[in-house]
């Protein structure tokens, strides 16, 4: 999930808030973040969100932030692509890894199994930019992996 | 460059931006950049600014959009129409509103 943020939230009225929308901070799920994917880069734009998860270790690490564009071309073994998942129909970041009869193997870098044949139609765009996260957003993580802890030992404690 | 809207003003949705109605709120999506950034360039819209967004048919003036909305909440079209004003703007400042003036 990405953090949302409005800037607008600051600069329209309060006044306005019963009648007219103004910004507010969200959280965008993995399903939501795949609508707006395909259909920004279907628009020819690219899409920069912060990837979370180990399967593509050392590609990319969790909380680096992901470009993905639109590709004119077939996708080729090596590339990096924006998919949605044949199984379980969640947005992931893999690596295809073959061509097949009906569309393509990808499978995550650390992933022992490929994640099944990848029809065209499910592949959102390449991978065109990794930017390592940056050490605030490591040292939040970090906070918040210690916060978790703390907590769990004063549960089992009490 | 779009101009500042006026009651007057008929607006669009505008070929930069990518709206999409997701569990029942809007989300904009301005294209005006090269890269969208999901971190810090998307915004929302809540059920009463969803409505707004809905009835930018390119046909419209913001003050019959005005009129159609108090005619569903409790506030005079005046109110609504100085506050739809102000949203607009702000829409057509980030270019996600072609405004049309007569």
């Amino acid at each position: 999930m990405v953090r949302l943020s409005q800037e607008w939230r600051h600069k329209v009225k309060t006044a306005c808030s019963p009648y007219v929308a103004y910004g507010k901070e969200r959280l965008l799920t993995n399903a939501e973040q795949l609508v707006l994917l395909r259909e920004t880069v279907a628009h020819g734009a690219h899409w920069r969100f912060e990837a979370l998860g180990h399967s593509m270790r050392q590609a990319i690490r969790d909380g680096d932030m992901v470009t993905v564009a639109h590709e004119n071309g077939d996708p080729k073994p090596g590339d990096i692509w924006a998919c949605r998942h044949p199984r379980n129909g969640r947005l992931v970041v893999h690596r295809i890894v073959a061509r097949t009869d009906h569309g393509w193997l990808m499978r995550g870098d650390q992933c022992l199994t490929d994640d099944g044949e990848i029809p065209p139609d499910a592949l959102l765009g390449r991978v065109i930019r990794i930017e390592r996260r940056p050490v605030q957003r490591l040292r939040r993580k970090l906070a918040a992996r210690l916060a978790r802890l703390w907590r769990a030992a004063w549960h089992r404690e009490s | 460059m779009n101009s500042r809207p006026t009651v007057k003003s008929v607006c669009a949705p505008s070929e930069n931006v990518v709206a999409r109605e997701i569990e029942g709120e809007m989300i904009l999506v301005p294209l005006t950049a090269d890269t969208t950034d999901a971190d810090a360039e998307l915004y929302t819209l809540n059920e009463t600014g969803k409505m707004f967004w809905h009835r930018l048919d390119g046909k419209a003036t913001l003050a019959e959009i005005a009129d159609a909305l108090a005619a569903e909440f409790d506030a005079s079209a005046e109110t609504i129409a100085a506050d739809i004003l102000g949203l607009a703007g702000e829409l057509a400042k980030r270019s996600m509103l072609t405004v049309r003036d007569p």
